[in-house]
């Protein structure tokens, strides 16, 4: 049965809640007109305030790159991006050698407007890099630290986004994958949403800018630090135990960090305590896609009260809870009824997707599994339809 | 119609995802009446089959009609632990999938197949002879 009054826990500060608040609105905006990816991106702010890296999966023309160029711009991330292929120098990455100091005798590198400066980056192809680029990325990626020759800075690197069309087999490039704590597994587009990608428009200039900021983003990530994970310490070893048992091993580090992702989740939603809600983000710390798929199965229990106000679309991604179902139908309610058509031209249209909705509602509840909150949003729908 | 079996029903913590209604009793005047104002093309993407009080439509998600819960819809869908069984969306039998199809399959004979099957009226229907619907109504 589905809990109508959620478990009450601490909320936080105000400061907090309000940049908990800002993120939601900014990654709600970020997804707009993109089908099918409110998961990717809110799976990327989540790394982000986990101060951990995303690793992004799928065949091309899947909207990766996207979802982060949105991301970057609702947070106001000054980032970089870029097509790794097999002759990629590593200059053109992390800036080129300057020359007046080389004649000096000193290496050093001009990393304006570089990898080494930027708050958020993108790497496409990222396995394709070079020993020598991965090696300089992982200082990168572990240290925050840039390093070569005489050069050594601190970077302001928030999050990396790596992107890949399949993860690699060679086992020194899936050592660095490791380093990738979130991993997303990017599909096409099913059939059924085929009629909402056409309908998208993609433009995006559309995508408002600096809805949430970088100061939003750390002191989400300092309060995340300060959790205590104690209470979910239990859940979260006998997920593992649960993961083991169905043949998914976990390393010692990625079971370790996982904690800092379920911290991130609890504060992004405005909460100063992790609880039993909070534990769904270790389906994404699975590195392989078919290790994702066994883990949705073998953790649906245990991750059935998986919910959040911020990240609704990622818990339905990893736990399908009826919660996070019913805030994202929510959602969807609220945005068509909020673009009624007020004349006949659209309508139409306009009603079918309320049908969709109403189609997605009833088939994934009953009448006495409905939450309280979708059930008035449906009736809502139902009354826009007139009497039939 | 089920075979002499009786099972109970618990729900689903993840709904399946709709293929197909199945409409009893009061809902078939308005099942009909919505099939009437889909166009000939809307039409030839759905397969139905009419029995005594109810009917049962098929086709993808987003062709099927909406109709309200109050009149008698039961939305199923595919279990990939039993693809011969069309089942309600928001719960599952509490007995073991694969073991209820064999047992469904055995009694309704496998040519019948796939099986919808209605908790409501503890009713399984041979979909086999679902046929496409056409501008009269489809029937």
């Amino acid at each position: 049965m589905i809990s109508r009054s959620p478990p009450t826990s601490a909320h936080a500060p105000s400061p907090l809640v309000d940049a908990a608040a800002r993120f939601r609105v900014a990654l709600s905006e970020a997804s707009r007109s993109l089908v099918a990816r409110e998961h990717v991106v809110q799976a990327i702010a989540l790394a982000a305030v986990a101060g951990e890296h995303a690793l992004l999966i799928g065949p091309p023309g899947t909207a990766k790159s996207e979802v982060v160029r949105r991301f970057a711009r609702v947070i106001d991330a000054r980032w970089f991006q870029y097509l790794l292929g097999r002759f990629t120098e590593p200059s053109e990455l992390f800036g080129p050698i300057d020359l007046k100091r080389l004649r000096d005798g000193e290496l050093e590198t001009r990393t304006e407007g570089m990898l080494p400066e930027a708050e958020l980056a993108f790497l496409d192809e990222v396995f394709l890099g070079s020993t020598a680029i991965l090696n300089t990325l992982l200082g990168v990626l572990n240290e925050r630290r840039f390093r070569r020759g005489r050069t050594s800075v601190e970077c302001p690197l928030r999050i990396c986004v790596g992107a890949s069309n399949t993860l690699p087999d060679d086992p020194a490039l899936a050592a660095f994958a490791d380093r990738f704590l979130v991993h997303v597994f990017v599909s096409p587009l099913p059939d059924s949403r085929i009629e909402d990608l056409l309908s998208m428009s993609d433009a995006p200039e559309g995508v408002p800018t600096s809805l949430a900021s970088l100061a939003d983003l750390d002191l989400l990530a300092q309060a995340a630090r300060a959790l205590t994970l104690r209470p979910i310490v239990d859940g979260l070893a006998h997920a593992v135990r649960r993961l083991r048992k169905a043949g998914i091993v976990l390393s010692d580090r990625r079971i370790v960090k996982a904690q800092r992702l379920i911290a991130a989740a609890a504060t992004l939603d405005g909460r100063t305590e992790v609880d039993e809600r909070d534990l769904w983000p270790v389906l994404y710390v699975v590195p392989s896609a078919a290790g994702q798929e066994t883990a949705r199965e073998v953790l649906r229990e245990l991750l059935s009260a998986a919910d959040n106000r911020a990240l609704s679309a990622a818990v339905e991604d990893a736990a399908s809870s009826a919660a996070a179902r019913s805030r994202r139908l929510e959602s969807e309610a609220r945005g068509l009824l909020d673009a009624m058509p007020s004349d006949a031209s659209g309508l139409g249209h306009w009603r079918l997707k309320v049908e969709g909705v109403l189609r997605e509602v009833d088939a994934g509840f009953t009448a006495a599994t409905l939450p309280a909150s979708l059930e008035a949003f449906r009736t809502q729908l139902v009354a826009t339809l007139g009497p039939r | 119609m089920s075979g002499g079996l009786l099972w109970g029903w618990v729900e689903r913590s993840d709904p399946l995802s709709p293929c197909g209604l199945a409409v009893e009793g009061p809902g078939l005047a308005q099942l009909e009446a919505r099939l009437e104002a889909y166009d000939a093309t809307h039409l030839s993407r759905l397969k139905g089959v009419w029995g005594d009080g109810f009917a049962v439509i098929l086709g993808a998600n987003v062709d099927l009609p909406w109709l309200d819960r109050s009149l008698g819809v039961t939305w199923l869908g595919v279990d990939p632990r039993a693809r011969a069984l069309r089942l309600p969306t928001a719960v599952r039998p509490c007995v073991p999938l694969d073991w209820l199809e064999r047992r469904l399959l055995s009694w309704a004979s496998p040519d019948c197949a796939p099986l919808a099957v209605l908790p409501s009226r503890s009713l399984v229907v041979p979909l086999s002879a679902a046929v496409p619907l056409d501008a009269s109504g489809g029937r």
